[in-house]
């Protein structure tokens, strides 16, 4: 009976959130997902699936924005005492990028002709 | 502030998804803290954008395919997704973030539906 309702709880949610979808607006909007996903040979008929996947994609980014966030402050930290970092404008830097990307497997290099 | 303090692209001519896509991505990082990103930081995160949703297109329609579907199933996307690594217990909270930023407005249609 436990093990029902732990089934139930991982379930039952996720289906009743894509119910929800139906008058959701994603912050990727549905026709960009929809022509990504149309070149990849995905029907996108119901667009309630491409709300999802927008949902995805934003998620994932928003982690690795956040993690870069947290990178940059820990660099900044060590140096505030010769800067004034609270003045300064948060700019997302591919220094806090890379190490951010590192802890999801992907390796980001620098092309060597691009200036 | 609004995403036009984002740097502009340096690629001359980008294709009209892309775009919106750059604005949404833009919106993202200043949900997560940023006031301004790096040209190169933000097309790095725009390609890995359109290869999220381009796999995820991908992954879910040969999911489809393998049951004998072409109409891709929620079940499909899920499957899909898991596979690329999303957690979707913490994707109902994404979407119901207080800081949400929409770009574009929907416009209620003036056309009527054909019966």
């Amino acid at each position: 009976n436990q093990q029902q309702s732990v089934d139930k709880s991982s379930g039952v949610p996720l289906s009743d959130f894509v119910l929800q979808l139906e008058d959701y607006s994603p912050t990727i909007p549905d026709s960009v997902t929809g022509y990504y996903l149309n070149r990849a040979g995905f029907d996108a008929c119901d667009p309630r699936i491409t709300r999802l996947i927008s949902l995805a994609a934003q998620k994932f980014i928003s982690d690795i924005a956040n993690d870069a966030l947290q990178h940059s402050k820990m660099r900044s930290s060590g140096q505030s005492v010769k800067k004034h970092g609270k003045d300064k404008k948060m700019t997302l830097q591919m220094e806090d990028l890379t190490p951010a990307l590192a802890e999801y497997g992907i390796n980001v290099k620098k092309p060597a002709y691009f200036v | 502030m609004t995403s036009e303090n984002f740097a502009i692209s340096a690629c001359p001519n980008p294709s009209p998804w892309r775009r919106a896509l750059k604005t949404a991505v833009s919106a993202l990082l200043m949900e997560a803290g940023y006031q301004a990103a790096d040209c190169m930081a933000l097309e790095t995160l725009l390609e890995m954008t359109q290869a999220y949703i381009t796999e995820a297109g991908r992954s879910s329609s040969t999911f489809a395919e393998l049951s004998g579907r072409t109409q891709v199933m929620v079940s499909d996307v899920v499957m899909a997704l898991v596979e690329m690594g999303t957690d979707f217990t913490a994707i109902p909270k994404h979407a119901r973030r207080e800081n949400k930023i929409n770009f574009l407005p929907p416009v209620p249609s003036t056309q009527t539906p054909v019966s």
